[in-house]
């Protein structure tokens, strides 16, 4: 770049990911949130990694156009917050890696009807050691699961965090989206820079 | 590739990355959904008119999720068109690395969202 920044100061973005099974909630989250009405934008996603560590699979690559929304919450005049919606479905689980190099975090919303629909994005935040939080969102006339028993079916270790929430209203997605800012705000403070560094996140 | 691509592609009614001259890899390979672009201040209307409509879109800054959104174009698209007119000098790039989110950012974020 030629010396001169131009006018703006330099914004930092950072991007938080939403994901969780179909239906579950991530774009009402993301409405009730986001300073912007919620933006939808298509996203041509390469399988290629799909079916990875199924031995039949033959190497094949396809291409998949989903939608995906976002929202915008702006901190201030150079730093600015994108909530990104994974696409839903479970065959979109390993198209994940564009979405996901980068974010500083992810939410995973649990529906405790469907509890199995999460473990796909549970597992690739694992691996990819992106530091994330379950929000467990509660549908009207739902049995309210107690949390310890909803951690101990998913199977997450002790340090990440498991919240109730209503992704409809404000107040409680800010409570979920707060989780997830300290959690990482810890991990910084503990020295664990890695989370991230998408690109060279192991196991990859 | 291309037996199933040609197929799948043909229902289409407009070929999105025609606009990109069939290209769907970015010249600069850091960009992100998130990366904020702005026009360099010496930047003139005109050009094709995608680029022609993120040139002047981006007289504010605004993220390339957020071009592809106001376009209407695939984020793969808006990408690679992006890519170019930074390429041009058209575009700035507010390049963010996330390992260098500091705990002051993070601070600032949390105040941020206890006030919405």
């Amino acid at each position: 770049m030629s010396g001169l920044s131009d006018h703006p100061p330099r914004i930092t973005s950072v991007k938080l990911v939403v994901a969780g099974g179909f239906g579950v909630g991530k774009t009402t989250f993301v409405g009730a949130i986001s300073e912007i009405p919620p933006l939808t934008t298509e996203a041509e996603m390469t399988s290629e990694s799909v079916g990875i560590d199924d031995a039949s699979y033959v190497e094949r690559k396809t291409t998949t156009t989903v939608a995906m929304d976002f929202g915008r919450i702006t901190v201030d005049e150079s730093l600015v917050m994108y909530l990104f919606g994974t696409p839903g479905q479970d065959r979109f689980g390993f198209m994940w890696d564009d979405l996901c190099e980068g974010a500083l975090g992810a939410l995973v919303l649990a529906d405790t009807r469907r509890l199995t629909d999460c473990f796909t994005a549970i597992d690739y935040f694992e691996r990819r050691h992106t530091p994330f939080v379950v929000g467990v969102n509660h549908f009207d006339g739902t049995y309210r699961y107690p949390l310890a028993e909803v951690r101990d079916a998913l199977g997450i270790s002790p340090g990440v965090p498991v919240v109730d929430c209503d992704a409809r209203v404000r107040e409680s997605a800010k409570v979920l989206l707060l989780t997830l800012l300290q959690h990482v705000y810890e991990r910084i403070q503990h020295g664990a820079r890695t989370p991230v560094a998408g690109v060279s996140a192991p196991g990859r | 590739m291309s037996d199933l691509h040609a197929r799948t592609r043909a229902n289409d009614l407009v070929r999105p990355f025609v606009m990109t001259g069939g290209r769907t890899r970015v010249s600069d390979a850091s960009l992100r959904m998130e990366t904020i672009v702005h026009t360099a201040s010496d930047v003139a209307a005109g050009g094709e008119f995608e680029s022609a409509h993120i040139v002047e879109l981006c007289r504010a800054p605004h993220s390339i999720a957020e071009v592809a959104a106001n376009l209407s174009v695939p984020l793969g698209v808006a990408m690679v068109l992006v890519g170019d007119l930074v390429a041009q000098r058209h575009l700035v790039v507010h390049h963010t690395d996330p390992i260098d989110i500091e705990l002051s950012a993070l601070t600032r974020m949390i105040n941020r969202v206890r006030t919405l």
